[in-house]
């Protein structure tokens, strides 16, 4: 047992500091060296402004611009010390006139498209095919696009039917999106054969194409498929549908190329992006740091485009790259996704423990948000679901300095249901939570535990709350994102923002303002509202104001104070965006926004958090060796390896990354070989994932019943995947003799 | 430099020994002459005597391999690869027994640190346990290899309070790199050095332990070596202040002399560039106890000249210099080979630590014969001196502390680096006898309530400077 010194009175233990939520706190103590976490990510501070494309060049040359979000330089301007990170930009477009008699028969129209290679500009890659090597399931679609691409080789160049369009991926991705306060979805809103049906069902003229279409659709997002191989069958049929009236067609993509500042000292590097958003992304700004700071600093990023769309925080909102990149820094989503594979990471919600299948009683002290009122009920007797869910919660203290409470997580299950259904109901709201409000069943606290990060006496403590969630839903990957535990906004700044709805102040998403004819909610750039809400916070603070469904969560003296705080954070700041994230939106002068990163003790993530996914390495298939059991695949893989100030990509067998690695304790390496085995009659025979051994080989096993395809040739297509990483990463087409 | 600075400078000089310029390398461990192996020079093989298994030693080592610290974890890490791919490369060690090792991330905290070299004694049988940087884990885990009997060189988690109390008698646990209490009296000392008319003192500490410690013993040393000084400003940044404007104004307004700072890594960076805007640097001197104990290529080329800059008083690839000792040329020159970079304080240590293993087992082999049992390479251990990179060390046997003269210099940016780095005339080395308590100086809570041995021993023995 170590025991305690004695210290002269000046440097006598002091008690501990209680930060913020009281989640968090940071005892100043004896025998403590340089304190080895920091919350928050690496730029102390980021500045987005807008600049065209001439004005961005001219800024990289004097190194006073780091990163240039949504933005492209032409390759004659773009300065000696920049690389760019490339992303999915659009989708290039055809669209039949059906009045047009010479594309009236389907034929005509798809041996039309099999000429117009030549019609693509520059920059824009022939693919005719709707899912991209930028989409994580591109896997499941790549012999037919190889095979696309190969029909056409030796057509006849023929001009197009119309004009060629670009469909900007984002832009598409942004509409079909359910982003309200802190949960995003639907969950697969970036599948390749989602952007796929967005981009092309439209057009689908065939009544029984369509039927069949909207019904494959349904049942993927449902998750309704008994495993792997029904899904892809599924997704491949889907996405033949979409193609087969050849209404609208898919000529290719184009790559958006975002440049960044590569100057040591003047640079940046780790700078992690997007495979289908790019720079204006979450994790952009969860790893980008600056090279003459080992962390803090200033980071300079200009969008081409001003900020479009309102600041809102609710639903929707943040449009464009500038407001992406501004709302990435702000808003702390539960689960980000996976910048380059097809699923989440987990961000401020661990989800523990998952039960699927057969139903579940859900606790009679669950609660139930009550839809139109927001009323959080007991769920009572007889409610069944068939997920539930436990999920472990990093809270924070918000902007205002505002503890985080269950009740924060709470109000957020209450907004959705009162403002999403009801007489009260928003339009934006409602389509946002639709997913989330259909399949939650019940949510209950279980229990708050601590958890401590300590460096001898020098300790941060975190109080996580355990929530248990339960829902009807599909699949366990999406599941933990359908309704999850969690808020960006302090309950006290939604009943303000309820308050301003209600007096006709503004409206909580785009669609409900253009129905009521009021303004859509900016709590930062719309000055009327700023001063409205201004007016409102001081009234809801004389009245204590607690919405009615907390009434048993939060007592008067609380939300006194905690109107006091949200009051003085907007006299300090000039606007009413509070946020639990990881940068306070300091300033918004109309024209630059100035992020601080928001270094509180409660922050539960700190530098470095992130940096595993800074860089997307790739693994390689090598050789593939059919044998009895399936086949064997070798690879091999990438790696980061640092020679003094700069890090370069190195590919090698595994055993010598291993080799180099020298930690045993970290997870091991998350390398695996995922595969289809398409039959000769062009149905999957089988797929599957294998882990890959220590010397970096897969061994895939054909289930029996699969090795029944019927004799002849089919293919094997497979690809290595390194840590999640499946955009982009290469794969392999081999025949392959059932 | 006037006169009457440099009669003040040479008396201070004599009176602590310290040296300044290139000069140095007195010999921390007087009366030992307990030399023996050159690290990773070609010398001529030791042969052992008796078998030597050719099992692999396992070797356990934590450092900070991700989050800030990783910025004195990751040069600790390559200083350890080095010195183990060098020994490997002759065949291991006795020329049998090549090492194996198991690295683990401190970032996992103090708990989670404990249980690991728990595992590594007891599922992985680890024979030696190496590395840990921060002195909130040195406490706790030294009393846990005493319990395990497991064999501990730590080459830093430099916090007195490890033998002053957690392990105030350890047997099986060493270390290193100096004592914590040593960087504030190194960078009083450098600073006296340099600016003996200094009297107004501010302040710039984290609000942590290791900033209270900084604090206390820099102006309390400064104190006791120049006369009439006074605190004027102290500052105490929280975890994560990225701001410094108030503070910096708050320290303009108090008009010091010498600022003292503590803020290490990207915090001192975000600090200095601060500091540039307002003049600060031109308005005072500022004698820092880290500014570069990172990697030597993290500092940019804008940090001014003229600053203290410290390196955890241990050690910087500079100093000694190539001419003066060969030893830290070639490792310098085989550390840049392997990893493209120089080394810090942090590489140093774990670089040693190894190479102080090695030395003590060939000592022992060649009087008992055989692999020696780890009560005889302890008894290797104690006492010995080895010829680092750094310099002479010295084990001090009644506590298993590693004592090798503190340096610390002042920054330049000169041709062929990218960096700034320790202008060579400026290095200030100081014997460490003289800034550390004694053996057998009364421990905290033992006849005292000082936070440290060394902060007693200071107050009570050294001589206070007349005005």
């Amino acid at each position: 047992m170590i025991e305690k010194p004695e210290f002269p009175s000046r440097l006598r233990v002091r008690s501990a500091l209680v930060f913020g939520a009281g989640f968090a706190y940071f005892a100043v103590a004896h025998a403590g060296h340089e304190f080895p976490f920091y919350p928050s990510f690496y730029p102390q501070e980021i500045t987005v402004e807008t600049l065209d494309a001439k004005a961005a060049a001219q800024r990289f040359a004097k190194a006073t611009l780091h990163a240039y979000a949504g933005g492209e330089l032409a390759a004659q301007s773009a300065p000696a010390k920049t690389a760019s990170v490339a992303s999915l930009g659009g989708y290039v477009v055809v669209t039949f006139d059906a009045r047009a008699p010479q594309f009236a028969d389907r034929s005509a129209r798809c041996a039309a498209v099999r000429g117009l290679k030549h019609a693509l500009a520059e920059g824009q890659i022939w693919h005719p095919y709707p899912v991209t090597p930028f989409h994580a399931d591109y896997l499941h679609h790549a012999d037919r696009a190889e095979a696309a691409r190969v029909a056409v080789a030796a057509q006849k160049a023929a001009e197009p039917p119309g004009r060629l369009e670009i469909v900007d991926a984002t832009v598409l991705a942004a509409q079909a999106g359910a982003r309200y306060n802190g949960w995003l979805g639907p969950p697969w809103l970036r599948r390749g054969w989602f952007h796929a049906y967005l981009v092309l069902a439209p057009a689908v003229r065939d009544a029984g194409a369509r039927a069949r279409i909207e019904e494959l659709a349904h049942r993927l997002m449902n998750g309704k498929h008994a495993n792997l191989r029904e899904r892809i069958e599924r997704e491949r049929e889907l996405v033949a549908l979409l193609q087969s009236g050849c209404e609208r067609v898919v000529l290719g993509y184009t790559v958006r190329s975002e440049p960044y500042g590569t100057d040591y000292s003047q640079g940046v590097e780790n700078v992690g992006h997007d495979a289908l958003d790019g720079l204006a992304s979450g994790i952009f700004t969860r790893t980008v740091k600056l090279r003459d700071f080992p962390w803090n600093g200033w980071l300079n990023v200009a969008t081409p485009a001003v900020p479009s769309g309102a600041w809102n925080p609710v639903v929707g909102g943040f449009g464009g790259a500038f407001g992406r990149l501004v709302w990435s820094a702000l808003g702390d989503p539960a689960f980000l996704p996976s910048p380059h594979g097809e699923g989440w990471i987990e961000n401020r919600l661990s989800a523990s423990k998952t039960k699927m299948g057969t139903p579940l009683a859900v606790p009679e002290d669950a609660l139930v948000p009550e839809p139109g009122s927001g009323r959080l009920a007991r769920a009572g007797r007889g409610r069944t679901a068939t997920a539930r869910i436990v999920y472990d919660v990093r809270n924070s203290a918000f902007h205002d300095g505002t503890p985080m409470s269950v009740a924060d997580l709470f109000y957020a299950y209450a907004f959705a249901a009162a403002w999403g259904a009801g007489d009260a109901l928003d339009p934006g709201v409602a389509q946002a939570t639709a997913f989330a409000r259909e399949r939650l069943k019940g949510v209950r606290l279980l229990r708050v535990h601590t958890e401590t990060l300590a460096f001898g006496e020098d300790k941060l403590t975190y109080k996580i709350p355990v929530i248990e969630v339960y829902l009807d839903a599909g699949s366990a990957g999406d599941a933990m994102t359908v309704a999850p535990p969690w808020t960006v906004l302090p309950w006290h700044l939604l009943a303000l923002l309820e308050e301003g709805a209600r007096r006709g102040h503004f409206a909580f998403s785009a669609a409900g303002a253009g129905r009521r004819g009021v303004p859509e909610l900016d709590p930062v750039r719309d000055a009327v509202i700023v001063g409205r809400l201004a007016e409102l916070a001081r009234e809801l603070e004389e009245r204590a104001y607690v919405p009615a469904a907390l009434a048993k969560h939060a007592g008067a003296g609380e939300a006194r104070q905690r109107y006091r705080r949200l009051r003085e954070f907007h006299a300090a700041h000039g606007h009413w965006l509070v946020t639990n994230g990881p940068y306070v939106l300091s300033r918004w002068d109309g024209a630059r926004a100035v992020l601080t990163a928001f270094r509180d003790p409660s922050y539960p993530k700190g530098l470095g958090s992130f940096d595993a996914y800074a860089a997307p390495l790739k693994a390689h298939v090598t050789r593939v060796e059919q044998r009895e059991y399936g086949a064997q695949v070798h690879t091999e893989i990438e790696w980061l390896e640092r020679e003094g100030r700069e890090v370069k990509i190195v590919r090698g067998p595994v055993a010598k990354r291993l080799a180099e690695r020298r930690t045993t304790r970290e997870q091991p390496l998350g390398l695996a070989c995922r595969y289809l085995l398409v039959g000769p009659d062009g149905a999957i025979a089988a797929a599957g994932s294998a882990r890959a051994d220590a010397t970096g080989r897969c061994r895939l096993e054909f289930a029996r019943p699969e090795k029944r395809a019927g004799r002849g040739s089919g293919r094997l297509v497979l690809a290595a995947v390194l840590e999640e990483n499946v955009a982009n990463t290469p794969i392999k087409i081999v025949p392959w003799e059932h | 430099m006037d006169k009457e600075q440099l009669q003040e400078r040479r008396s201070f000089l004599k009176q602590f020994g310290a040296t300044l310029g290139a000069a140095g390398l007195g010999a921390a461990a007087a009366g030992t002459g307990a030399y023996l192996a050159v690290p990773g020079a070609a010398h001529a093989a030791m042969k052992p005597k008796g078998n030597i298994p050719s099992t692999p030693v396992k070797v356990g080592h934590i450092t900070f391999l991700t989050g800030p610290a990783a910025l004195l974890g990751g040069p600790g890490q390559r200083g350890h690869i080095l010195a183990e791919e060098e020994i490997n490369a002759e065949g291991g060690l006795l020329g049998k027994r090549k090492i194996e090792t198991l690295f683990a991330d401190e970032a996992a905290g103090t708990d989670a640190n404990v249980k690991e070299l728990r595992r590594m004694k007891l599922a992985e049988k680890i024979e030696l346990f190496t590395g840990v940087i921060s002195s909130g884990n040195t406490p706790a885990l030294g009393p846990v290899a005493e319990e395990l009997k497991v064999l501990t060189l730590f080459n830093d988690g430099c916090t007195d309070f490890l033998f002053d109390k957690a392990v105030p008698n350890p047997k099986y646990t060493f270390r290193v790199t100096n004592i914590q209490s040593a960087d504030g009296v190194t960078a009083a000392i450098g600073a006296a050095t340099h600016w003996p008319k200094a009297r107004r003192l501010a302040s710039l500490q984290p609000d942590y332990s290791y900033g209270r410690n900084v604090f206390e013993h820099a102006t309390l040393a400064f104190g006791k070596i120049v006369p009439g000084t006074e605190v004027v400003s102290e500052s105490w940044p929280k975890l994560g202040t990225t701001d410094f404007t108030s503070h910096i104004t708050k320290i303009l307004s108090a008009k010091p002399d010498l600022l003292f700072v503590g803020v290490w890594g990207g915090d001192y960076v975000a600090f200095y560039k601060q500091a540039l805007r307002y003049g600060l640097f031109d308005k005072m001197k500022v004698a820092t106890t880290l500014a570069f104990g990172g990697y030597p290529h993290a500092i940019g080329k804008d940090h001014p000249d003229g600053v203290l800059a410290g390196v955890h008083a241990n050690y910087h690839f500079l100093y000694p210099s190539a001419e003066r000792w060969p030893i830290n040329k070639a490792f310098v020159e085989r550390y840049y080979k392997r990893f493209k970079e120089y080394p810090s304080f942090e590489s140093d240590g774990a670089y040693t630590a190894l190479y102080l293993y090695k030395q003590a087992i060939e000592k022992a082999n060649q009087l008992v014969g055989g692999w020696p049992s780890d009560d005889a390479i302890i008894a290797m251990l104690e006492g010995a001196g080895f010829d680092s990179p750094g310099g002479y060390l010295y084990i001090r046997p009644d506590n298993h502390q590693g004592y090798k003269d503190a340096v610390t210099g002042l920054s330049k940016n000169l041709p062929g680096y990218d960096f700034p780095v320790w202008d060579p005339k400026s290095i200030v080395s100081i014997p460490i006898r003289n800034i550390t308590a004694p053996p057998n100086w009364p421990k905290p809570g033992k006849g005292h309530n000082e936070s440290t041995a060394a902060a007693d021993w200071i107050k009570k023995t050294w001589p206070t400077a007349k005005a």
